[in-house]
Parts: C-alpha cells; structure tokens; sequence
C-alpha cells in the first residue's frame, strides 16, 4: 500500500498550504487510487469500455491542483468530498461529449463550491454522522488504504467488488456483464473478498 | 476448476457474507454479533465488506441525493446524472425514489438493463402507472441515432396486443430521452427461471403464447432482435409480455464506429447470424432461435449454450449442438424437443419459416395431433452429435481412418508380422475406449478441466505405445506429435498447448532411448532428431501465442460490451 504513508489527509492538507509543494504532491498521490475506485463505481461498464477511468482521475487531479488555494475546507472528509465533486462534473463532461453536444455550462463554480450540503449526492457533511471527529478521520485513512488495495488486485477480483459490492448489481447481473456463470462470478468474489481481506491484514 | 464452490464450508461462508452484503446494501445496519456468533472466522472478512461500503456512499445518502438531483433539474449536467446513474448506485430494484419527472412521479426503481434505468412511475394527469425507461446517454450520441429512436418508437408505438408490452410515450425532458411502456405488474421470466425449470406442457404453453406475439411484431415489419428471459414479462395471471423490442437495433447495435461488430452481451440467446455479426442475415428466423433458447431454458433450466466467458459461449453458439433437454429432463417428449432443437438449428433456413409456424406446431403437441417438425434422418444426426462431442468425433474419426490404413498396409504388402498387426489394432481400439471415457468425463462440470488433461495425456501415450510397438521412430509418423501440439490449441487452452508441448518431447526423448536401448538402433543422424524437437517447442509456443491472442480479443470484446 503506497498511500498514506505515515503522515494524515489532514496534516498534508495543513503543510501543502501553507506552501510545501512537496507535500502537495504526496497528498494528490495518496488519493489517486480512491479516485480511481470511486470513479470507476461510478461508471457503466459501456464507459470504462471507452473512456479509461485513470484518465478521469487524472484530469481531476490536475483541475484541483490548479485550483487548490480555492479550497476552503480542513477536514479530511471535505477534501475528499470536494475531489469527489470535481471528479463527478468530468465523467458527466465526458458522458455529454459521447452525446455530441460539448458544453461545459456553469461547471466550473459547482466544481469550486466547497460540497457541503452538495446536491450530487457526495456529501459527506460530518454533522450528519454520529461518530466522533477521531473516528471521522480514521475513517477516511482507512478508505484511501481500502481502495489502494482494490487496487492492487487482479482485474478480475477488481471488477466483481466494483460491480457486486459498489455499482451494487446482484450476482445475476455481474455474471452477465462478466460474461460468466453466476456460480463462476460467485466463487470470483469469494476469492476477492479473501484477497482483500489478506492485503489489508486486519488494518480495517 | 469447477464452477462451484468445491468445499460446503465455503458455500456456507459465501451464504453468509452475502446475506450480509445484501442487508449493508438494504441500508438496515446489519448486526455483526449475530453473523459472528455463528462463524467468528467470518469476522475479517466483514471489516472488508464494511470497508467496502464505506467506500460507496451510503444508501441514504444517495437516495436524497438523487431526489434532489431530479427536482432542481436545471441543466444537462443533472439529468445525466442520472443517466449515469452517477451516486445513484444504491439503486437495489424497488428502492423508493419519490421524485417528478414532467408529468411522471418516478416511484421506484424496476430495474437496470443495456440501454438504461427502469422506474415504476405515475402518470399524474390520467392517474395511472406506468413503467419509464430512461436512455442511457451513450446510446444516442448522434442526431442520427436519436431520429433512428423516435423512428423506432413511433413504429412500436402503433402495436397492440395483450402480449405485447404498448408504448405510450416517448420524449425527451432536460435532455434526456424516454419512453413511456404499460406497467406490467409481476416479474421478469428470468427471475421466475432463478427457482428452476418449468414443467414442459406449460413451458410449451408459455412459449406459444410468446410466439404468437412475436409474430405480431414481425408482422409490423419489427424483429425484436434481444428475445431473453428477462425481457418476457409475467403477470399476476401468469400470462406472459413482451417488451424492449426493435429498440434494440437502434440502442444496441451502434454509436457510431465504436460499436459495429461488437458482441453485446452475453450471446447465450443469440442465433449464430447474430452472434457472429452478419447484420445482414438477422431477421424473424433470429427470433425464432431465440424463442427456441428460452424454450430450451425453460425445459432445462439453462440457456442452450453458457459457458465461463462470452468467447466460449461464442464459439459454442457458432458450432456446437445443445446437448439434449431430455438429458437434463426425462419429462420432456421426444416431440417437444424436436421442435425446440428446430428453432435451435444453425441455419435459418432450417429452422420454423415463422413464428406463427411455431406456435402452431406447439399448439399442435398441446392438442396432442402429430408435429411438423421431423425427426432428423441418419446423416443429420451423425452431424448434430458430432458438433456435440467434437473431440470424440474427430478422434474417433482419425482412429478409424489410422485403423483402415494399418489392416489395408498389413493386407496388401504381407510386411508386418501379425503379432505387431494386432497389438496396433489393439491400441487403437483401446484409445477409442479411452476417448469414449474422456468425453464421459467432460460433461462433469467439476472435472471437465482435468478431463481435457488427462485426455491429452492419453493421446501422447497411446501414441508412444504405438511407436514402442512398430519401433518405427523416423518415418512420416512422427508428424503425429506437431500435429497433437496444433490440435491442443482447439481447446483454446494456453496451459493445456505447453503441457502437451511438453509431453510430446518427453515422449519422442523417451522414444529415442527406447530404440537406443531395444534397438533397432536409430539411422538418421542425432541433428535432424534434434531438429524436429525445435519444431515442436516452435509450434508450441506459436499455438500457445495464438490461443493468448484468441482470448485476449476475447476480453476486450467482454470490457466493450453492454451492460
């Protein structure tokens, strides 16, 4: 697992404004993955056949790069959240180019808008949870760590946990989309889940 | 490897985590002391499924989040959200979604299939329900595509029938395009299939009824191309409807260069002219096979051909025989089956001219007057059960062949001693036994992979039993362990071409110290042995490079397809 490293979102977040680009760097490359797992939950199987989600997440990461000083936010969970929010206005850009009609419309301010009360669904507002602020962080570090490890799968094992776990489709569908026997996908997310389960060695 | 889980302790896990999964995905807090009491060792296995779903949003985010989505609709960026389906993948079908869409008040979510989302809704200004499929936006990338869509729909609009699911509407609101279908209320013919096969006199009733509505459909000039289970509706009185036709050519077959010649989904229910893209031959006869698979599906409880990935499947649907309904159930009539293996014929032309023709044919065995459709003369047969056992038919075939030509040698030319004579005829009987025991073994699913093994191994033995007893290492025969090498690749097999790679030299190594041993001693120089083994890793390694190639195509044409 690259992320994370030993420093948090937070400490990053606080030593990547106040300058240090280095830290900047190490802070966009610890979110990578998760992008790329959330993106990827995100699309239909006909988009990943045509547009590679990495590059989804690497527009996303050069547009908030660029637009770093304009986030507002502190916490781990709003930083997340306002990637996630970047990230959703560039796959609907790229579902309207596969339209033919290229407007780019008013994105850039919802881009910008700190999600707080977001309407797209990503909000992550903490007053809305119960846990405690602690817990609220450790939580974020634990989902970069799970989706570096999604990530560090085969593709196979990827591709039933994003389709059964987080696009949520029932073992029926993942066979059909996987092109296999439901029996054949249902033995792949066994052996996914153990997989998971061993590359993250007790550390969720 | 078998398809299922080999040991009960994992079939049990997987009951578990999956009772779990689904309760996380209920959005209920599902309670893990519970889980736990009984399997403890479950216990990492839970934290991932969690982490998992932290990852996800959670449900009850989504749902406001898509609510909201809909009603503030100003722009593009929204409705495509939704048809992207964006955050909305908590979507488990019936999830409430309490939201308006112009005059429609979405209700709940039906269902996801290739070309969108399904929501049950009301009509608000007649009051009543309906279903709305919304497209999803890739299917109509082009002005061309959308008018080839409102063509269609104007074109399915027109059709009324009891079995036919109507369209009353189709339109486009903030961008995005619908129709507007009668609400059937029931369930889809595949969900009915999940509790196993139907009887056959109702399977036969069913179909009937499905055919005669298909007719319909041609006779409206529509082929519905993408006849599936899941795309037969049953209602409350167990009548069943057909929807999603047509539509399937303009939303399925193309955005563009992208898409032609794609394989969409799984071909299990496609006639070959379909699977195998030869747009120009697909018509109502395409219909016709594909209401003969979902009989086929119906009597046994599986579509005709389902392999582990679509390129099997394929090439299974291209040139196999389905094995027989009767084998997987005794209670089907010879009758039925014929008539279902007629839709399931290769050749259009084979199969019923209409679906009328078979729906009457059907109606006919319900009555119990004598069918039109025929039993197969003695050639056809030969032809279906070789395209059904392919391997036992080329092997059986080649050992003939070798064994006319060893009693013609051993006839003619008095230069083989009789002993040597019938030890080969011996051999290559007992290969044929040992064939018939391989392709026995092949229809167990748990076995089938070792069995394509084993057989191979047989094949390099019997055959080194044969050298061993002409001791005639150097003459044309040994042309017979390039040509194992090639034909190993047939299985499309990467790891079966290198283990019969390797077998082959061990055996021609084995072979060359026998006659070193035993004599007669070897006459061509050590090179040109040496030579032929080069040969063989060469083939080797081309015929495994292929089969790589073959199913890496294979892969890519599964990430390209439809959902």
């Amino acid at each position: 697992m690259n992320s994370a490293n030993d420093s948090s979102i937070v400490e990053m977040l606080g030593r990547a404004r106040a300058g240090d680009r280095q830290q900047l760097d190490r802070l966009f490359h610890a979110c990578r993955s998760y992008l790329n797992v959330i993106a990827r939950s995100q699309m239909e199987s006909w988009m990943q056949a045509k547009v590679d989600a990495s590059d989804i997440v690497q527009e996303t990461l050069l547009e908030a790069h660029r637009d770093f000083a304009r986030f507002q936010g502190t916490s781990a969970g709003e930083w997340l959240a306002w990637l996630r929010g970047i990230l959703a206005n560039n796959a609907a850009d790229v579902i309207r180019k596969y339209r033919g009609t290229e407007k780019r419309q008013t994105r850039r301010e919802v881009a910008l808008q700190p999600p707080a009360g977001d309407s797209s669904g990503f909000a992550f507002d903490p007053a809305d949870s119960i846990d405690t602020p602690s817990v609220q962080l450790m939580r974020q570090e634990r989902e970069l760590r799970v989706a570096d490890a999604i990530l560090n799968l085969s593709p196979d094992h990827q591709q039933v946990i994003i389709l059964r776990n987080m696009q949520r489709l029932s073992f029926e569908d993942v066979a059909e989309r996987m092109g296999r026997t439901r029996p054949a996908v249902q033995m792949l997310w066994m052996r996914a889940i153990r997989k998971l389960q061993e590359a993250l060695g007790g550390d969720v | 490897m078998s398809d299922q889980p080999d040991d009960p302790a994992d079939a049990q896990a997987f009951e578990l985590l999956d009772s779990y999964l689904a309760a996380l995905h209920a959005g209920s807090a599902p309670d893990r002391r519970q889980f736990l009491a009984r399997h403890p060792e479950l216990a990492a296995a839970l934290d991932c499924l969690d982490a998992i779903a932290s990852l996800a949003p959670a449900p009850t985010e989504h749902l406001d989040g898509r609510a909201r989505v809909v009603q503030s609709a100003p722009t593009q960026i929204v409705t495509d959200a939704i048809a992207m389906a964006a955050p909305a993948r908590d979507s488990s079908p019936g999830a409430a979604v309490r939201s308006d869409f112009g005059d429609y008040e979405l209700l709940a979510e039906l269902g996801r299939g290739g070309m969108g989302v399904v929501y049950k809704a009301r009509q608000k200004s007649l009051d009543r329900l309906v279903a709305i499929k919304m497209i999803l936006a890739s299917h109509l990338a082009t002005n061309d595509q959308v008018a080839r869509f409102y063509a269609e729909a104007k074109a399915a609009a027109k059709l009324q029938h009891p079995h036919v699911v109507g369209i009353h509407e189709v339109g486009q609101l903030h961008g995005q395009h619908y129709f507007v279908m009668e609400h059937v209320e029931g369930q889809s013919l595949a969900v009915r299939l999940a509790s196993g096969p139907i009887e056959p006199t109702a399977a036969a009733e069913l179909v009937a009824t499905i055919a005669r509505a298909v007719n319909h459909l041609h006779a409206q000039g529509i082929v519905h191309r993408d006849l599936k289970p899941s795309n037969i509706l049953i209602d409350s009185r167990g009548q069943p409807h057909v929807t999603d036709f047509g539509l399937a050519k303009v939303l399925m077959t193309d955005s563009g260069a992208t898409h032609s010649g794609a394989i969409v989904g799984t071909p299990s229910y496609m006639a070959p002219e379909q699977a195998a893209a030869r747009g120009s031959q697909v018509g109502p006869r395409s219909d016709v096979y594909s209401l003969g698979a979902v009989l086929y599906e119906l009597l046994t409880g599986r579509p005709p051909f389902r392999e582990a990935t679509p390129l099997d499947t394929l090439v299974q649907v291209l040139e196999a025989e389905p094995r027989l309904p009767r084998e997987f159930n005794s209670n089907v009539s010879r009758d039925l089956e014929m008539i279902c293996l007629r839709c399931l014929e290769k050749s259009p032309e084979a199969r019923y001219t209409t679906a009328l023709a078979l729906a009457e044919d059907l109606e006919r065995l319900l009555k119990g007057e004598s069918v039109d459709a025929r039993p197969p003369g003695i050639l056809q047969r030969l032809r279906r059960w070789s395209r059904r056992k392919p391997a036992l038919a080329s092997h059986v075939g080649m050992l003939a062949l070798c064994a006319v030509i060893v009693q013609a040698n051993y006839s003619m030319t008095q230069s083989v001693d009789p002993v040597t004579h019938l030890r080969v005829i011996g051999v290559l009987a007992g290969w044929a036994v040992i064939c018939l025991a391989c392709q026995h073994l092949l229809s167990f699913d748990r076995i089938a992979e070792r069995a394509r093994y084993v057989w191979a191994a047989a094949d390099v033995m019997l055959f080194t039993a044969v050298v061993m007893i002409t001791r005639d290492l150097e003459g044309p025969v040994v042309g017979v362990f390039p040509g194992l090498v090639a034909a190993s690749g047939l299985w499309f097999r990467e790891r079966l071409v290198w283990f019969m790679c390797a077998l082959s030299i061990v055996a021609y190594l084995w072979l060359m110290l026998f006659l070193t041993l035993v004599g007669p001693p070897l006459r061509e120089p050590l090179f040109r042995h040496i030579i032929l083994l080069v040969v063989l890793v060469v083939l080797g390694v081309v015929v495994a490079y292929q089969v790589k190639r073959i199913r890496a195509l294979s892969r890519y044409y599964e990430h390209r397809q439809l959902p």
